[in-house]
């Protein structure tokens, strides 16, 4: 008796699982696999960490550069090319 | 003879990166090698004999010197202690290596650009070196200066960019100085010393008064510029960035933390941090650190060029540094000075595998460090080393600053400051992790024949040609660096003494603390 | 001075530094090195004096509590060590180095924190654990674990956070012992909960469990799914037990992860979000209160850590094997793959708890303890979850996986519904599935699967260790509950086998709430910061252009017209030497008001 009593029990429980699982989890949770792809969008394609070139130029540096420009024509500063050489004694 | 150098050795660690610096020029004359040679001979002995004074200040506590046999407050003290015998070797330690480390930037440059380069970096050396070891205000000051315009010389040499974020610097920071040096003047009004020790005997009953207010202000303000807290950092990155290779470890590294240490003996040793009045500052100290730590961190995240990354990374990390000293208490103080000497290697450590990157590659932003790992492999542990560090991953150094201001702040029941300190190294860990994303994942594997070494090799041979000499054959070549090891020998000298120096600081932490306490204590 | 022997002989130093030579030894020695190293460790720990107690100083006047051991340190880290050995015998064939060191240094950190004697040990090891952890994930299989693991990343550090905070705002702090931390309603005890309950899965933390382990490689999932939860159960043992209200919570999480498992179609993720329902399990009991609840939760993490780890090893050769991921590409592997199906069958049995398997031993303590303290929702929560288990596993996974005739033949290594796998070097390319188990993953299974058995036919061994009592285990009605319970389930399976079969796509979890927002927030939150200080920026340029231009030509200012030069723009310097003057002028009105 005890055997049917548990039989029953496991049927119920059972019963009860799937319904939770397959149909209200299911409903609720189930979508196409590049459901996150899409949410990210083109961010996530674009590179590695999911920001794209163009975010990627909006806060980089250019505060650092902001005023830093060609010196080329500056009178008084000594460019790369310029120098003397000598050998290397 | 021992005898004599063992009397004089707090000046020595600071005067013989000096003559160095003034020996150099004329021995380039003859040979360039030589002079180079010179100042890092200079260096290196001083950085021997700071570790020897080191050892002294353990066994016998305090030194002071005297200038010229003249008793203080009337003539100029050296006066060391632990805390800044340490820092006294973590300068020269970090000056001796990098004079090693610009080696490879210099090689067949002309007589100006060399002796020019390593002369002012041995001057930045010594300047940094007597800002520590000094027990003066204003020849502090003086130091400060040194420091300073050898900074602005060093940042110059970076290049185009160099020159006018230098310039910039120049400016903010000259007002920093005459911020420091205005307040010198009213705190010489009020007691009528410039020697700390006696200063702060003297300054107590004066300490409530308008003009000490004024110029306690105005130490906040210009060692804050100095320091880049913000608000105050507008210099900082762009400085920090377009430094020359070769002397950004030591400027990102080292020349911010020195004015913080002087911040700390300032509120500390010579005014009492624990009264009222001081302690207003340093609440204002420590609002601007935090945000200067959520700051930071949250600019660093949208930088594509690996300096200016790191440089963003470092106002927030001086942030911790401001935090430590607002916090007060034994573990507040004992944190920001750890901290001090561990982001010093952290950084520095940084900038010494940002710089060989560049001379290899010629590449300095981030999404084009692709497999890096595969060609530099050692560099790359250094920077997850250096990175894990900052984060705050044990056992290395960056835990144990963490572990202690957030220990001072549970203690001193400023929980909002263990809430910055949680958001900055989740913050920390997000652009680090981009980093790494790329140097190890990224496919667009990086060119070598754009880098530094490429292109000194390049011009040697064209010179060679010019002057119809046989070529004498370099480890770079035109298509990039081709040598045995990856990078030049002096270069991956630099990138591993400073990894190893993070993972002792970090394992050897107890012993340090432990020699550090006496100084601290003093205090609080 | 301390005892370096004592430190160099703790089975988590020796797989630690294991891990250390292998990272610097070439690729060819790590192969033989990390199962030499995990049966160096599990040797040390079976010659250490339990009576031991190892002390290193560490900084100023705290210590690192190397060791200290009772019944149920002791008991975990055995478990630890043997599945250290297990796995690292299945790791044999492929060559990572960085990824052998790294499980080293996982597994040696792991037994380390169970050893460990105050707070301080423990979060240290705790966080190389997570530290490791990333990085074992960041190895996985292509861009997709590279996020996975930044997500890791940010959930792990968040918790260690949580955890350190909580640790320094307790009354002894960093130096308190590990034991029972009580005061409720403080700050100190919820953010130490949360940092533990991030490893331990509990929601709404659990989401991370079945994002990354399925990315791992398979031998990194065995590693972690064996180590990082049940370490949290340890510490949820020492920290939290008897915690009531946590019992029902845990018993919900058991039975909706359990239908979590239920509907997924990535084996290895169906088997992640199981571990989530196992731990819940243990969770309950622990915080059912008592000794019986203690080893209840210990034992069946133990149990948990072989049969689980033979499911792994499954889904890690059918993966290796044959390259399949999902269970709607699978189907009729019992014939191509009889010794995986063999194991996985037993371990599905010992998983479900039917009797004279093993995790009808440990759940039978579990619910002795919930049923004791009174707690009857949660006891048939729980039992229900024990149901979820046998449907998920033992029907589901034998039935679609191994049983049943799949609906069309795919060459092996081909997965429909998902782009082939990516070919960078040290991944296993689809190409070279071979269609054969390597013979070193067929004996680590079937170790682990002995193990399983002997546990389930002579559970008194464990029980002693535990100092249980057995004697009701094997009591009649027991038994018969619990087979009659699963003859039971498996009706509304077999009648709805066709519904019950899993379908392709995924199943979002609470983590689609916060991890688009949290992602963009911070990004936003950067961009905001530095678009503010570049219009500040902006002004403050104005603004200093205009002061510099009316220091340079002051007759402009008063609409005087002054000829425009070079060396007007040049002066740039006087101009600096204007600006202090009016610094200093400043500072003395200060003054003479100030005074």
């Amino acid at each position: 008796m005890m055997l049917l009593k548990y039989f029953m029990y496991g049927i119920l429980a059972s019963g009860i699982l799937i319904f939770i699982a397959k149909v209200l989890l299911y409903g609720i949770a189930h979508r196409d696999g590049d459901y996150y792809e899409r949410k990210y969008g083109e961010l996530d394609r674009a590179s590695l960490s999911g920001i794209s070139e163009d975010e990627a130029s909006v806060g980089a540096d250019s505060d650092a550069d902001k005023d830093i420009r060609d010196l080329s024509n500056i009178p008084g500063i000594v460019h790369e090319d310029e120098e003397g050489g000598g050998e290397d004694v | 003879m021992s005898n004599m150098i063992i009397s004089n050795l707090p000046v020595l660690v600071v005067l013989l990166p000096l003559a160095g610096a003034l020996f150099c020029p004329v021995i380039s004359y003859f040979s360039r090698r030589a002079g180079r040679l010179t100042v890092i001979a200079f260096a290196g002995t001083s950085f021997v004999l700071s570790v020897v004074q080191l050892l002294r200040i353990t066994d016998v506590g305090k030194i002071s010197y005297h200038f010229g046999g003249w008793e203080p407050p009337f003539g100029i003290e050296f006066s060391l202690d632990s805390l800044s015998a340490v820092l006294l070797v973590l300068i020269s330690g970090t000056g001796f290596v990098s004079t090693i480390y610009s080696l490879p930037f210099f090689r067949g440059k002309s007589r100006f650009r060399s002796f020019g380069y390593y002369s002012v970096l041995s001057l930045l050396i010594c300047g940094l070196l007597g800002m520590t070891s000094t027990g003066d205000v204003f020849n502090l000051y003086v130091f400060l200066e040194i420091t300073s315009l050898s900074g602005y010389a060093l940042i110059a040499m970076g290049g185009d960019k160099g020159v006018l974020s230098s310039f910039r610097y120049l400016m903010i920071g000259t007002i920093g100085a005459s911020f420091y040096l205005l307040g010198i003047a009213f705190i010489y009004g009020e007691t009528g010393t410039l020697n700390m020790y006696d200063m702060s005997g003297l300054v107590g009953p004066v300490l409530s008064s308008g003009t000490t207010m004024v110029a306690m202000a105005f130490f906040v303000v210009g060692f804050g510029i100095k320091m880049a807290l913000f608000p105050l950092h507008g210099w900082q990155p762009a400085a920090y960035t377009n430094a020359h290779p070769g002397a950004a470890p030591l400027i990102a590294g080292v020349m911010g933390k020195v004015p913080a240490y002087a911040m700390l003996r300032f509120f500390f040793y010579v005014f009492n941090a624990n009264t009222q009045y001081v302690e207003r500052f340093l609440v204002v100290v420590g609002i601007m650190s935090a945000l200067g730590m959520i700051y930071g961190s949250l600019k660093a995240i949208r930088q594509t060029d690996f300096r200016s990354m790191l440089a963003y990374s470092s106002i927030a990390q001086i942030g911790y540094v401001g935090l430590g000293i607002a916090i007060t208490g034994y573990y507040g103080l004992m944190g920001a000075v750890i901290h001090i000497i561990g982001h010093s290697m952290m950084k520095s450590c940084l900038f010494f595998c940002s710089g060989a990157i560049r001379y290899r590659y010629g590449e300095t932003a981030m999404e084009r460090f692709g497999q890096i790992y595969r060609k530099m492999p050692v560099t790359c542990a250094a920077i997850v080393i250096a990175a894990l560090s900052m984060v705050g991953v044990p056992p290395l150094a960056g835990f144990f600053s963490k572990w202690y201001l957030a220990l001072g702040a549970a203690n001193m029941g400023e929980y909002i400051f263990i809430f910055v300190l949680v958001i900055s190294s989740l913050l920390n860990a997000v652009y680090f992790f981009r980093l790494f994303e790329n140097m190890f994942m990224n496919k667009n594997v990086a060119d070598g024949s754009k880098g530094i070494g490429a292109y000194l090799a390049v011009k040697a041979e064209k010179k060679a040609e010019r002057d119809s000499v046989p070529f004498k054959e370099m480890a770079a070549t035109k298509e990039g660096y081709k040598g045995r090891l990856e990078i030049p020998p002096a270069m991956l000298f630099a990138v591993i003494v400073s990894a190893l120096g993070i993972i002792l600081a970090g394992l050897f932490n107890a012993q340090l603390v432990e020699i550090l306490g006496p100084a601290i204590r003093e205090v609080v | 001075m301390y005892d370096l022997a004592g430190v160099l002989l703790h089975p988590g130093i020796v797989l630690i530094l294991a891990g250390a030579v292998i990272a610097l030894l070439p690729k060819a020695a790590s192969r033989y090195l990390l199962p030499l190293g995990a049966l160096a460790a599990l040797a040390a720990l079976l010659g250490t004096d339990k009576g031991l107690s190892v002390e290193v100083p560490f900084a100023g006047e705290l210590k690192l509590s190397l060791f200290v051991c009772d019944e149920i340190s002791w008991f975990f880290g055995l478990v630890f060590a043997v599945i250290g050995v297990i796995g690292s015998v299945y790791s044999m064939d492929k060559g990572r180095r960085g990824e052998k060191a790294a499980s080293a240094v996982y597994a040696g950190s792991a037994l380390m924190t169970v050893f460990a004697g105050n707070m301080l040990t423990f979060i240290i090891f705790w966080e190389v654990m997570a530290v490791a952890s990333i990085y074992m994930v960041f190895q996985g299989n292509g861009p997709d674990a590279r996020r996975s693991s930044y997500r890791y990343m940010v959930m792990h550090l968040f918790g260690g956070n949580m955890l350190l905070a909580g640790v320094m705002l307790l009354p002894a702090g960093i130096t308190a012992a590990v034991g029972p931390v009580t005061d409720t309603d403080s700050l100190a005890y919820w953010l130490m909960f949360i940092g533990i309950g991030v490893n331990c899965a509990l929601p709404p933390f659990h989401t991370w469990v079945a994002d990354s382990y399925p990315q791992a490689t398979p031998e990194s999932q065995l590693f972690m799914g064996s180590y990082t939860t049940k370490v949290a159960v340890y510490a949820m043992i020492r920290f939290f037990a008897g915690t009531e209200w946590l019992v029902i919570f845990a018993a919900v999480t058991a039975v909706l992860a359990a239908c979590m498992a239920l509907i997924e179609n990535d084996l290895r993720k169906l088997l992640s979000y199981h571990i989530v329902s196992q731990v819940a399990m243990m969770v309950a009991g622990l915080a059912a209160g008592g000794d019986v609840g203690a080893a209840g939760a210990a034992m069946h993490a133990a149990f948990n850590i072989l049969y689980k780890g033979v499911l792994l090893m499954a889904a890690g050769n059918i993966f290796t094997a044959l390259g399949l991921r999902y269970i709607t590409d699978m189907g009729g592997l019992a014939r191509k793959m009889p010794v995986t199906a063999v194991c996985a069958f037993i371990a599905s049995f010992a998983i479900a708890g039917v009797p004279y398997f093993s995790g009808f031993a440990s759940k039978a303590l579990i619910m002795d303890a919930i049923h004791a303290g009174g707690f009857n929702m949660s006891y048939i929560l729980v039992t229900m979850a024990g149901v979820g288990t046998w449907l998920s596993i033992t029907m589901k996974i034998n039935y679609f996986v191994f049983i049943k005739k799949p609906e069309r033949e795919l060459p092996a290594g081909a997965s429909p519904g998902r782009a082939p796998l990516d070919d960078t070097p040290g991944r296993v390319p689809a190409s070279v599935a071979t269609g054969r188990v390597p013979a070193c993953k067929v004996l680590a299974m079937a170790a682990a699967t002995v193990l399983v058995v002997i546990t389930g036919i002579r559970p008194e061994i464990c029980y002693d260790m535990l100092s249980m009592d057995p004697s009701h285990l094997f009591a009649a009605d027991h038994v018969l509950e619990y087979i009659g319970l699963f003859a039971g389930a498996t009706v509304p399976f077999v009648l709805l086998r066709t519904f019950m079969a899993p379908h392709q796509g995924i199943n979002l979890d609470v983590d689609r709430f916060y991890r688009i927002t949290l992602y963009r927030g911070v990004f936003a939150l950067s961009d905001v910061v530095h678009l503010f200080f570049a219009k500040y920026a902006v002004i403050f340029d104005n603004f200093y252009r205009s002061v510099g231009d009316a220091l340079r030509s002051p007759g402009r200012v008063f609409g005087l017209r002054t000829t425009d030069s070079k060396e007007e723009n040049a002066r740039s310097i006087g101009e600096m030497v204007h600006v202090l003057a009016i610094l200093c002028v400043i500072a003395l009105i200060t003054i003479l008001v100030m005074d």
